[in-house]
């Protein structure tokens, strides 16, 4: 794996030092490589991720049964994804996506042991066929519609004559749409994410591979086929709409959780509606530089996690944090807390300016793109539910704290602000095409300003009701409207919006009537 | 009934159409010699593509409608009746015959005779190679219950191995023969066929994956009677023939899947 990561590094390496646009490819019958900037960026990071894994695996499986097994499935999941990032064709792209679903499988379920590791693989496999099956669709229309399965060409085929129709239907436009539900399903969007949360059952290296690489192959997908989606704006408010009902969803199952497992799988759920939100804004090259950053970001967390608890076993004594007394305990340290006046004025001003001032420096035009304006919202909402949620915490000396709070705050807004911007000129040098992204995800003005205001109730209506939760006293019998609107609530969080609950019913439905024909026509 | 719709009629025995499609099933069920099963599954669909020709007198631009559409509903009804299906031999049985109908959806399209014969072959192979392991499990426990049973993989590994890499090669996994069948089909076929492969392609699918889950994971009922018998794994000479197997069957479905891709 070294030596993977180390070629990956030198194709990235060669990739800049070529010029911008200009792409590598290698041709086999009719498989393709292509080692453009988007390739050579997640080979890098693939390779990585996988090296750390295999590292990490080495003492960690070194007690199971079927070592050699998990190294052999391990090996092959990488060689597959880098494939499936390298693929300049779409018979090699369909190869190696219907195969990570396969091998995710093998892998989730390597403790056969236990009937749990085995059910949950299940549920992932079914949800990538199901993913499987529109790319599938895609890849034949575009063929058909433009007679190529190499990318660059199909590419270009598509920008000559982008309203091309068969039997009446624009091929684009449905193209475009098959390839979203496809990254859908990969990605854990609503309604086909109840896979992810629950997919925790597998080895701990294969929940950091999979958190980190392999469920992000949506982002990478809608990136992919990015010159199909300037030509499709339906297909983009589509691709954002599921991604913020996906990351609404994801954050708040994640906050009502009490098994951690599940509450991590459920955070990659709602980052990877703002990944795919992102695509639907326009903004491709951040949903990389987003899942590249999470998928970090995971795979540390996942890999720590072992770290972790070994060290809770060994020294129990939690240390007396304030962060852990309010968190964990419940009870305030010392309620001391910053004059209302100045909360509600850092809360709601310092992120709106930190994130203005900062994408003013960096790119002054970015902000009259109405995708900007959605990130750059979204980003104020969070910074301000941090500002608010720190000042909800008692704290011994409140000003250090919101201090040094204001200072991670403007390193991480300055950061993803600088390398968010670096990265759209690396992986979209010709400035034309990310223009023309930003374009056609726009909405009209009215319908745009109607959106912020609605996202704006919804969010403040949130918040409100985190403050009712905390306000109300749950021991006391639920007679109010308000106690009874919220338990009601509270069951639809606990039970994750019934949506396993439907496909197991419509699973053993479809299974009891097969039966009753079988019997009924004497199984012949 | 005219000669040409008889004709017709039979080409719908081989080639199934239900419920024409009932004779095949009945007559694999019962069969009990392995190297008949074989044989039926390696000739059957051959023998209602060299019947074609001499239905071919037929209106069949006037059939083609509603026929292609029964073999696409033949192909989910049958896939959709795996579901339930635990007895491997029924389950063989049944996956065939959902391959199969979806010939129809290319064959009045416009013939394709020689990759059509070539593509239900590839059909034909993936499910001897099924009936061979479910030959094997029958040797393992005997042909009272040729269902899956918790635990095979543990104790005979060898042999969970090869019903997994055959119930793989029925699903259409890159990079075995199916995928490749499965590929084949839906460039060769319109709308509705390719919208019914796919609803096919998913059920088997989830059908196989029903089934390999219980024989990989979960422990052996104690009180089981056949958990107290001593289990003989596939020999490593059969195990290594199969591996073989699916590597020539891979590298074969490649070549010929190269020729009518770079046409």
């Amino acid at each position: 794996m070294g030596l993977t990561l180390l070629l990956a590094l030198a194709l990235l390496g060669a990739c800049l030092s070529m010029p911008a646009a200009t792409a590598g490819a290698m041709r086999l019958g009719p498989l393709a490589l292509l080692l453009d900037h988007l390739a050579v960026a997640m080979a890098v990071l693939v390779a990585a991720i996988s090296l750390v894994v295999h590292v990490y695996s080495m003492r960690y499986m070194a007690d199971e049964p079927g070592y050699a097994r998990f190294f052999a499935l391990l090996d092959l999941m990488t060689a597959d994804i880098l494939l499936l990032v390298c693929a300049g064709d779409l018979l090699t792209l369909l190869l190696a996506w219907f195969l990570v679903g396969v091998v995710l499988y093998f892998l989730l379920g390597h403790d056969t042991t236990r009937t749990a590791s085995g059910r949950y693989a299940f549920w992932t496999f079914l949800t990538y066929r199901i993913g499987d099956l529109p790319l599938l669709a895609a890849a034949l229309l575009l063929w058909r519609g433009y007679g190529s399965l190499q990318l660059p060409e199909l590419f270009d085929r598509v920008a000559a004559e982008p309203g091309l129709q068969l039997a009446g239907w624009p091929v684009v436009g449905v193209a475009a749409l098959l390839v979203a539900l496809a990254a859908f399903a990969r990605s854990a969007q609503f309604p086909l994410h109840p896979w992810l949360p629950y997919s925790m059952e597998g080895p701990t290296p294969v929940s950091a591979l999979m958190h980190a690489g392999i469920v992000n192959a949506g982002g990478f997908l809608l990136n992919r086929f990015a010159p199909l989606f300037l030509h499709t704006p339906a297909v983009l408010h589509t691709v954002f709409v599921v991604g913020l009902v996906t990351a609404l969803m994801g954050s708040a199952l994640m906050l009502t959780q009490n098994d951690i497992k599940k509450s991590l799988g459920y955070s990659t759920m709602g980052q990877m509606g703002f990944m795919v939100m992102e695509c639907g804004l326009g903004a491709f090259s951040l949903a990389i530089y987003h899942l590249i950053a999470h998928g970090l970001f995971k795979a540390t967390l996942f890999l720590g996690s072992g770290s972790v608890i070994g060290q809770a076993r060994q020294h129990d004594d939690v240390p007396p944090d304030e962060v852990y007394t309010f968190v964990v305990e419940r009870r305030p340290a010392r309620p001391t807390r910053l004059p209302w006046a100045v909360a509600l004025g850092v809360t709601v001003v310092v992120p709106a300016l930190v994130l203005g001032l900062a994408h003013a420096l960096i790119a002054a035009d970015f902000v009259h793109t109405q995708g900007a304006i959605i990130l750059l919202f979204f980003g104020w909402v969070t910074g301000a539910q941090v500002f608010f949620s720190i000042h909800r915490l008692p704290s011994e000396n409140p000003w250090r704290t919101m201090g040094m709070t204001l200072l991670s705050f403007v390193i991480v807004v300055v950061g993803y602000t600088v390398v968010g911007h670096l990265f759209e000129r690396f992986l979209y040098p010709n400035r034309a095409i990310s223009a023309a992204l930003y374009a056609a995800a726009g909405i009209d003005l009215v319908a745009f300003d109607a959106l912020v205001v609605l996202l704006t109730v919804a969010l403040v209506g949130a918040w409100m009701m985190t403050l009712y939760a905390d306000a109300i006293e749950m021991p006391e019998p639920a007679s109010g409207r308000w106690n009874r609107v919220y338990l009601n609530l509270y069951a639809l969080f606990s039970r994750e919006f019934y949506v396993a609950d439907v496909y197991r019913r419509i699973g053993e439905g479809l299974i009891a009537a097969a039966k009753r024909v079988n019997v009924r026509l004497r199984w012949v | 009934m005219t000669t040409e719709n008889l004709w017709w009629a039979c080409v719908a025995v081989f080639v199934p159409l239900f419920p024409l499609s009932m004779i095949f099933n009945a007559a694999y069920a019962a069969v009990r010699w392995t190297w008949v099963r074989l044989v039926m599954l390696l000739l059957w669909p051959q023998i209602g593509l060299w019947l074609v020709p001499a239905a071919s007198a037929a209106p069949a631009h006037r059939l083609a409608p509603w026929l292609s559409l029964l073999g696409l509903a033949t192909g989910v009804f049958y896939a959709w009746r795996l579901l339930s299906v635990r007895a491997l031999n029924v389950w063989v049985s049944f996956w065939a015959t959902s391959a199969w109908s979806l010939a129809w959806a290319v064959m009045l399209g416009g013939g394709h005779g020689a990759d059509l014969r070539i593509a239900m072959a590839g059909v034909s192979v993936t499910a001897a190679a099924l009936a061979c392991g479910v030959r094997a499990l029958a040797d393992c426990w005997g042909e009272a219950y040729l269902g899956p049973r918790r635990g095979l993989g543990r104790q005979a590994p060898r042999l969970a191995g090869v019903l997994v890499v055959a119930l793989l090669a029925a699903m259409g996994t890159p990079v075995l023969p199916m995928f490749f069948v499965m590929l084949w089909l839906v460039m060769h076929t319109d709308g509705y066929g390719v919208a019914g492969a796919m609803v096919v392609w998913l059920l088997w699918s989830w059908s196989a994956a029903r089934v390999w889950q219980v024989l990989l994971f979960g422990a052996e009922r104690k009180e089981a009677f056949w958990s107290q018998e001593a289990v003989t794994d596939l020999s490593r000479f059969s195990t290594m023939s199969a591996l073989l197997l699916a590597i020539a069957g891979a590298g074969a479905a490649m070549i010929w899947s190269a020729r009518w891709l770079m046409q």
